[in-house]
């Protein structure tokens, strides 16, 4: 007996459409399917969907999503600050000079002055939590969908894409959902310029000290120049060395629901406690190893940190980075960046700490132009991505080659695009 | 008295909110499926004095061989041999959640199915006979709106009386004359092997070989009988 | 199903009221806000005042947003006016971009009030009429659109 004569097919083909047939009789007898209603989700959707507004209302609600975090976390900020401050103030009188500046200069002023960014932290993964649990991003996943098969990229990447938003790390371990090799790959390639919230801080700090009232669009704007990259990055990619068509995608769209309090301040919780571990670990490492480096050689750093070995560092990389106006302030703090991109916002907190304790924003506007500053927001964005990520990029890729090809390129285009914005900005007269 | 009950149903019907609404969160236990990283839920909870393992299995359409959700999900309702099943149903999308129904009385699982989603059915203008799509599938039946907790109570009604039923169901699912009777002859030759037969459904072991599914060819290689079921199947 | 077409009309011109202002105060904004934007610290046209309360602020993204929500609103002119029930959308969704955008701005005011009681340095000279912008004393008229497109079931049958 063969079986494919019996079925007249495929038998797998022929058992699932028994299944479906009986599902259908079954289905005769017991349901009734009335008049359908204009749901409202159907009302949404016609909106969110929308072959034209579907992306502006997109970037109106993202732009209102980093209003909200930016501006209300603002004061509840001050409140961490000021109390870092009071505990910095306060350990400066202990008697033993080392142990005073530890933890006035490294631990309050550095891991403290991280530790102020928790209300935004917070306030943003509380937005994207409400906009995920409506059902919301789904539906961006899918407006994006349409761009990305234009620009060579996978539809499935839209959600690694989203998730690096929040951290890089588990936005690449989700790329395993996607089945090409190649589609894979360049999804891996370009996350890590998708703006994780680890370079959040450093968006503020320069923002807050040199944009006033545009400082919720400065930030916004890295993480629109973030996308646009990896998308043309993507696309450059797939027509080089990663040839291909990406395979289409279906995907599935969920319900819209109201976002319940209770659920999003869940969300909220289980990402905003990462960052707490992060302090507690490599942000607190970070910390110590930056405080000996600036405060060391005793004595000699106290007169001027730009003797430390810091201060060393700095100088011997600074000529590198001289047509971005970096000094060896930034260049330390950017080269300690690599280990979690926070500690350029510590590294710089520090040395300032050491340096006398001024303000820092006060401090930076007083050092640099506007200019240097959006420079360095750029730069931060785009230059190596961090120890961790670099790391999952050789577990998830399974190969070295394409792990240095990423940090290589990585630094060209930092380097690249902090010339475009520093020429741009001479010619602009903004110099 | 505890006993084990897995949930099983299509992604996005509602599955983890049901799952938090039966274990409150601080008993819930986040884990990863042995060898995978596919995330495995599970936790405890006690209704009229029975405890109940909840175990939250992936999200899934089907239960092939070829996507480690679906292999996960169906490897441990065969090896862990859960006490319930509840298959949680789309009411709003019923005709394409019954799919996997079918794949799971075929595992000769012992469901309960929560018809979750049941006020947007009505929404859709969908009116369900419960009473008779119980009786047609076999299966008890408990509506759900897992979003307002709607159900709950006696959905965990269920999931006991299920769990203390005598007699497993026997499925009335018959796929016509031709298939039911190839489906016959691979279980009369699987029956002659005692490993085989013990270890798994018969008659799901036979669909599986009709449809070629890579795993289960796997499983009889070592059979000796391979080489006649072979012949059958070929 | 179509609703009445008298009705389609009258929400027809209702939606083109309301997307005309917040696309008008999105470009006042706009106009406002592009001297600081470009650095050129002058803005295109002087700021509108009433009774001393500065209305408009300088925000260029601000003002794009206002667009965004403006055109939602404009779009579904056309389909209301032919008694398409599909073009209640725009309404609903118009209104819900309008709320969205209260809430955010409202929020902002309500944190930057805080800083203000604690008299935190960077507050000090705040006044509550700084943040209020379009985003929230245009909301009110958008409620009546949320209102219609989320209750009157029978214009969805």
């Amino acid at each position: 007996m063969k079986v494919r004569e019996v079925l007249g097919d495929d038998p797998e083909i022929v058992l699932a459409d028994k299944r479906y047939d009986l599902i259908h009789t079954i289905l005769e007898t017991t349901l009734v399917r009335g008049a359908k209603k204009w749901a409202l989700s159907d009302m949404l959707d016609k909106v969110f969907l929308h072959k034209y507004l579907g992306i502006p209302v997109f970037l109106a609600l993202a732009w209102a999503m980093f209003r909200f975090a930016f501006d209300v976390s603002a004061p509840f900020m001050e409140i961490i600050g000021l109390f870092f401050g009071l505990l910095a103030e306060a350990s400066r009188g202990i008697p033993n000079e080392v142990l005073a500046s530890f933890l006035s200069d490294g631990i309050f002023g550095g891991l403290g002055f991280i530790l102020t960014f928790i209300p935004l932290i917070f306030f943003l993964f509380l937005t994207i939590a409400i906009l995920e649990d409506s059902g919301y991003l789904a539906r961006v996943a899918f407006i994006m969908d349409r761009v990305m098969f234009k620009l060579g990229l996978h539809g499935r990447s839209f959600i690694p894409m989203l998730l690096g938003f929040g951290c890089n790390v588990p936005a690449m371990m989700a790329t395993r959902s996607i089945e090409s090799e190649k589609d894979r790959l360049i999804t891996l390639l370009v996350n890590p310029f998708v703006s994780c919230s680890a370079r959040l801080p450093v968006y503020i700090l320069i923002a807050g000290a040199f944009f006033g009232s545009m400082a919720s669009t400065a930030i916004w704007s890295m993480y629109f120049l973030g996308i646009v990259l990896a998308m043309l990055l993507a696309l450059l990619l797939r027509k080089t060395v990663l040839r291909g068509e990406p395979t289409p995608f279906i995907m599935e769209l969920p319900l819209y629901k109201a976002p319940t309090f209770h659920g999003s301040v869940i969300h909220m919780w289980e990402r905003g406690v990462q960052f707490l571990k992060k302090a507690g670990t490599y942000l607190l490492v970070g910390a110590i190893i930056l405080w000996f480096l600036s405060s060391f050689p005793w004595g000699v750093a106290q007169e001027s940190v730009e003797l430390s070995y810091t201060g060393q560092i700095g100088h011997a990389l600074e000529p590198i980075f001289r047509p971005f106006g970096f000094d060896w302030r930034i260049v330390s703090s950017l080269i300690f960046g690599f280990m979690a991109k926070e500690i350029v916002v510590e590294a710089l907190g520090i040395i300032y700490a050491v340096e006398g304790g001024e303000a820092i924003a006060g401090a930076l506007v007083a050092d640099y132009s506007p200019l240097i500053g959006f420079t360095l927001m750029a730069f931060t964005l785009l230059y190596v991505p961090c120890l961790a990520t670099v790391g999952t990029m050789r577990k998830e890729s399974g190969s070295w080659k394409w792990t240095i090809f990423q940090v290589v390129l990585s630094l060209v285009l930092a380097y690249v695009i902090g010339l475009a914005i520093t020429g741009i900005g001479v010619m602009l007269g903004y110099a | 008295m505890a006993y084990t009950v897995a949930l099983i149903g299509n992604p996005n019907v509602g599955k983890s909110v049901i799952f938090n609404n039966l274990v409150p969160g601080a008993r819930q236990h986040v884990g990863n499926w042995p060898g995978k990283t596919v995330e495995k839920k599970e936790g405890k909870c006690i209704h009229k004095g029975i405890e109940l393992k909840i175990v939250d299995l992936p999200g899934t359409y089907s239960l092939t061989s070829r996507a480690v959700d679906e292999l996960i999900a169906r490897n441990y309702i065969i090896e862990e041999k859960p006490e319930v099943m509840v298959d949680i149903v789309d009411a709003s999308n019923i005709e394409r959640n019954l799919y996997l129904t079918l794949l799971l009385l075929e595992l000769e699982a012992n469901l309960v199915i929560a018809l979750n989603m049941f006020d947007i059915a009505k929404d859709k203008g969908y009116k369900i006979d419960m009473k008779a799509l119980s009786e047609q599938l076999g299966v008890p039946i408990v509506p759900t709106v897992a979003t307002t907790k709607e159900g709950m109570e006696e959905l965990k009604d269920e999931i006991i009386k299920a769990a203390e039923r005598k007699s497993s169901i026997k499925t009335k699912i018959t796929y016509g004359e031709k298939i039911e009777d190839l489906i016959h002859s691979i279980v009369k030759i699987i029956k002659k092997d005692e490993t085989l037969a013990k270890k798994y459904p018969l008659r799901w072991m036979a669909i599986k070989l009709l449809e070629k599914d890579e795993d289960i060819l796997e499983k009889i290689r070592s059979s000796r009988y391979h080489h006649e079921l072979m012949e059958v199947i070929s | 199903m179509r609703f009445n077409k008298n009705v389609g009309t009258a929400i027809g011109a209702y939606s083109f009221f309301i997307g005309t202002t917040y696309t008008v105060f999105g470009l006042l904004e706009i106009l406002i806000g592009w001297g600081d934007f470009v650095g050129i610290g002058a803005s295109l046209i002087p700021p509108i005042e009433l009774a001393g309360i500065n209305l408009v602020p300088p925000d260029v993204f601000g003002g794009i947003m206002l667009i965004i929500i403006g055109a939602v609103y404009l779009i579904g002119v056309r389909q209301q006016a032919r008694g398409d029930r599909e073009g209640l959308s725009f309404l609903l969704v118009g209104s819900l971009l309008a709320a969205v955008f209260f809430g955010v701005f409202t929020a902002i005011m309500l944190a930057n009030g805080l800083g203000y009681m604690f008299q935190f340095e960077d507050w000090l000279d705040w006044t509550w009429l700084d943040d209020l912008r379009p985003g929230i004393w245009l909301f009110p008229l958008a409620l009546p659109g949320a209102y219609l497109a989320l209750t009157k079931k029978e214009w969805r049958e």
